[in-house]
């Protein structure tokens, strides 16, 4: 079983690799063969689902290795069990829903490709064991979203929501990439099974601090909570299909995976709690409230995602046993009712054209179906029996009650934030199926007949799980209880059930949604409020704020940049040479005791005194004539000069080619010449002053340095090596060229190598300009020549 | 003597690095030489210099005392470098000629910009 | 130019160069001299010829393009890299031959002096290519 199942994860990213040419062949129907490999992943976990064993989770090992000794090796337990599931089952009917749902659009291949390949590296992320492979799918999967948010990239509002997506969850994948490392460093392994099983917790290093605000922060943007949710609202520009995976059960819970993964070794410490709790409040709070104040249905269900999100964080932050065990059965609920709404809302857009939940009504006689799954996944939204989403609301009811210390202010923001969900939902069903006397009736692009059945069997299954769930809760027990082992080392029998009995938590829960109907009541007065509250929050406009920082930042980029790339040969060189300087001024003076004094300087020959002075003025002539013949003169005079030296000193063999290359060189450059210009003045007067003091400078620094580097003493020259072994092993008496064409003849090799590039760079330079010349010369010898032959 | 020696390295340098921050095109070639040739000579320097001592093993000896020759390994560092600077020389001038034939000009600073005809 | 004398001496410097230039290369070895040296040495004869007599006649005589001699002399070097491969060393390990041959008594043959040979013909041919291409734009052809 396991190795079909690392099997078809394999396959997805060959799948996504070869989508474009598949879909060239298989056009419309690209999705629905691709549907094939999430079906089969689901199945199969759902196989290991029901085999798994109450307190066991195992590695499958794969033979792929990313990194050395690090294989890919996939987790299964309780936990990665209940993602998986979601990922896969809700993939399949994305994969569905959007073989026809794109039927219209352009690039479709891509479009696959960049679903698959968020796919599985979202099954990746989730399954991996390691935590470094899980980093790379985590990033993996912000890269794909990047390019599905953007898909539409026409338009220049999808391209900003997901450049906004993109930056926020690089910068948690960046935290999250330190604090991996950072964990790894201290727990001596970065397996998950190796942190489980030796029951390592990290909350008295002193550096816990540091990496759990690293942590929160990777969760936090990935998860879309307060002050970084905005980016969740701005990919509804995505198309529908993505919005409905991406946003409903996968991508945006990816940081509360990483939160309930890490758990047992970074939680249960103060700051855990109170971090947790205090950004899950605010952001449940204020996903919901903007949720009323919303027009567009996608919009409304990206900030009830939002809230969601912030319930979830909020339930890890809790930190007990039935808080974990209420978010966990929260996940599923949320991804099973959100990703059926989404759809819908996408099915919605297609028929009607808008998704302006004010100006549509009275859908439900021309879409029954719809609107009875639309019923179903609203309900468990509001969280009213006998769905799921009423097991998942009681539960974290019950959870943030057991707080004495803290719940006066969890529940009444909770409660709060529940009615106003409430609300949202009857709304929502309000505003788009019943009807309304006084409103012409919706003309439909497509009948509901028409719509094909792969798009309906989305939000139908996933609604008609949410209601089998809801109804026999008792399946979820087994699954729930072993994530729940490893995530809090507790042995904990799980027992789920619709009903329980006439409580508190009931008592609360009646409350919330009579409160939830009188909203919606007064939903006129209530959302002009919301409305005017929203234009007063856009003074601090999160999403425009960004965007002018990162267009400021930009923008100071660029400035800088100009100014230090000003594109004057002259000024770089300056700039590095002075800078060199510095160095090393720098470093002659650390090394106050140079022993330039101690050694006594050679005895000074006359000759070669002549030679120096010679050559010297030779250089000096170079620089200030005016003639280019006599420079290039004085050049050669000061490199023979050079090449003099070299002898005096017993190079004889770097005498002579001295000698030559300065006199083929000087040849070259005098065939050259007289095609050049003259020389010119170009600089004022103060401008070569300046130069002139620089590099004078630079040559009294650059004489210190060489006398410093010629008392250099290395332990042990190589060049004794040379002269013991040239002949013996090399059969050679001249050193030199020993070492040039055996020793070191690799070196040689390059050489020529590089020789021949510049002598191919020079006929390349004048190819053309040959080729026109010879073309003229023909050209001109044959009028020269037909007069002759007239003749 | 070989203080001398560095002296003139220190002025090869000098006449090297002004000529190389002219705007003349012409100017920064001969700059370029230079420079090229003064580094070779710190190489040389470096080595650690001997008066006489060709770096030669005599007929019919096996090896040769490394006292006394003069260090053979910068030497044929050195006449690689020379070789190369010789072929980079001859590629610079070459883009030169080129150079000022399409652009006209041999002010370093009109070439400011890539895109520039 | 018609200038009998320098165009004697021209012909003569060429043969004279060339002649060096093969001794530097095979006495290489062992005294001063060498691939590097040999080759400018006959690039300086080619060079004077070409000046004299123009880019055209240095084509005639080199008979193939510039550019293919730098390809022989880097085959050469390459050979010389490979050959050692067959014996089971590592790549431009020298391989030595010592054999007694008639007439020219004791004899070392070896790898090293195919790859110096190499280095002859590589450099010759970048500076005649060189040479050759810049005289070419200059219309120095006749």
């Amino acid at each position: 079983m396991g190795n079909i199942l690392t099997i078809l994860v394999a396959l997805i990213f060959v799948a996504a690799i070869f989508t474009p040419f598949l879909y060239g062949v298989w056009r419309q129907k690209t999705g629905l063969y691709l549907s094939f490999i999430p079906l089969l992943i689901f199945i199969c976990l759902l196989v290991e689902a029901l085999h798994l064993a109450p307190h066991e989770g195992f590695i499958l090992d794969t033979p792929i290795v990313f990194l050395p000794g690090m294989n890919l090796a996939f987790r299964i337990d309780g936990l990665t069990l209940i993602f998986g599931l979601l990922i896969s089952g809700i993939g399949f009917l994305i994969l569905l829903y959007s073989a026809k749902y794109m039927a219209k659009y352009e690039r479709q291949g891509h479009f696959y490709t960049y679903l698959m390949f968020f796919m599985g590296s979202m099954i990746g992320m989730v399954f991996s064991d390691n935590l470094i492979i899980m980093f790379m799918f985590w990033e993996i999967t912000s890269v794909a979203s990047f390019f599905l948010i953007g898909f539409d990239h026409h338009r220049e509002k999808s391209r900003q929501a997901a450049l906004q997506a993109l930056l926020i969850t690089g910068f948690g994948g960046l935290s999250l990439l330190f604090a991996v490392i950072l964990i790894g460093n201290i727990c001596g392994s970065y397996n998950v099974s190796d942190l489980l099983r030796q029951h390592i917790h990290v909350g008295n290093h002193p550096h816990y601090y540091l990496i759990l605000t690293l942590i929160i922060l990777a969760a936090i943007t990935k998860s879309a909570q307060f002050p970084f949710h905005f980016w969740l609202p701005g990919a509804m520009e995505a198309p529908t299909p993505v919005s409905a995976y991406l946003h409903s059960a996968t991508m945006v819970n990816a940081g509360v995976f990483l939160l309930m993964r890490l758990y047992p070794v970074m939680g249960g410490t103060v700051f855990w709690k109170y971090s947790l709790m205090i950004t899950g409040c605010i952001t449940m709070f204020l996903g919901a409230f903007f949720a009323l104040g919303q027009r567009d249905l996608k919009r409304i269900l990206a900030f009830t995602t939002i809230s969601a999100l912030g319930t979830m964080v909020l339930l890890v932050g809790i930190d007990t046993t039935d808080s974990l065990k209420a978010a966990l059965v929260f996940f599923i609920v949320h991804g099973l009712y959100k990703g059926g709404l989404f759809m819908v809302a996408g099915i919605v857009e297609k028929t009607t054209g808008t998704r302006d939940i004010y100006a549509l009504h009275g859908l439900f006689r021309s879409l029954p179906i719809t609107a009875i799954v639309t019923l179903l996944a609203l309900v468990s939204m509001a969280g009213l029996p006998p769905m799921l989403g009423f097991i998942g609301k009681e539960l974290i009811y019950e959870a943030k009650m057991q707080l004495p210390d803290v719940s006066w202010l969890i529940l009444p923001l909770s409660v709060g934030a529940n009615i106003m969900l409430v609300a949202v939902a009857i709304n929502i069903y309000y505003q788009l199926f019943t009807k309304k006397k006084d409103r012409e009736d919706i003309v439909l692009h497509y009948k509901e007949r028409e719509i094909p059945f792969t798009m309906l069997l989305g939000p139908v299954v996933l609604a008609i799980s949410g209601v089998l769930l809801g109804l026999y809760p008792q399946m979820l027990n087994a699954l729930v209880s072993n994530a729940l082992y490893f995530m809090g080392n507790i042995v904990y029998d799980t027992k789920l059930s619709l009903w329980h009995g006439y409580n508190d938590v009931l008592r609360v829960s009646i409350f919330t949604v009579l409160s939830g109907i009188l909203i919606f009541i007064l939903r006129k007065p209530v959302t002009k409020l919301i409305v005017k509250m929203i234009v007063w929050f856009d003074i601090y406009h999160l999403p425009t704020l960004f965007t002018n920082s990162i267009n400021n930042y930009l923008k100071g980029a660029a400035r800088s940049t100009n100014r230090i790339q000003h594109g004057y040969h002259r000024y770089y060189l300056l700039t590095f040479f002075l800078v060199v300087m510095a160095l090393v001024a720098l470093q002659l003076f650390r090394m106050k005791n140079m022993e330039i004094t101690d050694t006594a300087p050679g005895p000074v020959k006359l000759h070669v005194l002549m030679l120096l002075i010679v050559s010297s003025l030779a250089v000096v002539y170079t620089v200030f004539t005016k003639s280019r013949l006599a420079a290039i003169i004085a050049l050669g005079v000061s490199g023979y000069g050079i090449a003099m030296l070299y002898l005096y000193y017993g190079a004889v063999d770097l005498a002579i080619t001295q000698f030559l290359a300065e006199t083929v060189l000087m040849v070259i450059f005098v065939l050259v010449i007289y095609y050049l210009p003259e020389f010119a003045i170009l600089s004022n007067k103060k401008t070569r002053l300046r130069d002139g003091i620089i590099s004078l400078g630079i040559g009294v620094f650059v004489t210190l340095v060489v006398l410093e580097a010629r008392f250099l003493q290395l332990n042990e020259p190589i060049s004794g090596f040379f002269a013991e072994n040239a002949y013996t092993m090399a059969h050679g008496g001249n050193i030199v060229n020993v070492i040039l064409v055996d020793f070191r003849a690799l070196d040689t090799m390059g050489e020529i190598a590089v020789l021949t590039l510049a002598a191919t760079g020079v006929y390349s330079l004048f190819r053309f300009q040959i080729k026109t010349i010879k073309k003229l010369k023909r050209r001109g010898s044959q009028e020269l020549t037909e007069p002759d032959s007239n003749n | 003597m070989e203080h001398l020696i560095a002296i003139f390295i220190g002025l090869l340098y000098a006449c090297g690095v002004y000529l190389v921050l002219r705007r003349s095109i012409v100017k920064v070639i001969l700059g370029i030489f230079l420079l090229s040739n003064a580094t070779n000579l710190i190489i040389f320097m470096a080595g650690g210099i001997k008066r006489g001592g060709v770096a030669i093993i005599e007929e019919g000896a096996e090896v040769a005392d490394p006292s006394l020759i003069s260090d053979p390994l910068p030497q044929a560092l050195i006449l690689t470098a020379i070789v190369i600077s010789l072929g980079m020389s001859a590629y610079i001038l070459a883009l030169k000629y080129r150079y000022f034939d399409v652009t006209g000009t041999h002010d370093l600073d009109q070439l400011k910009n890539t895109d520039q005809r | 130019m018609n200038n009998v004398i320098l165009e004697k001496t021209t012909r003569l410097f060429l043969k004279v160069m060339a002649i060096i230039s093969l001794y530097l290369l095979f006495r290489g070895h062992n005294s001063p001299g060498g691939g590097f040296i040999g080759g400018i040495v006959l690039a300086t004869g080619f060079i004077f010829y070409g000046i004299v007599f123009g880019s055209n006649e240095i084509k005639k005589i080199i008979r193939f393009n510039s550019r293919t001699w730098m390809g022989i002399g880097l085959s050469l070097v390459i050979l010389a890299a490979v050959i050692p491969l067959f014996f089971g060393e590592e790549p431009l390990t020298g391989i030595w031959y010592e054999g007694l041959w008639p007439l020219l008594g004791t004899v070392h043959l070896g790898t090293p002096l195919i790859f110096d040979t190499g280095i002859y013909v590589g450099v010759a041919g970048l500076i005649l290519s060189v040479i050759i291409t810049i005289m070419e734009v200059l219309e120095w052809n006749t």
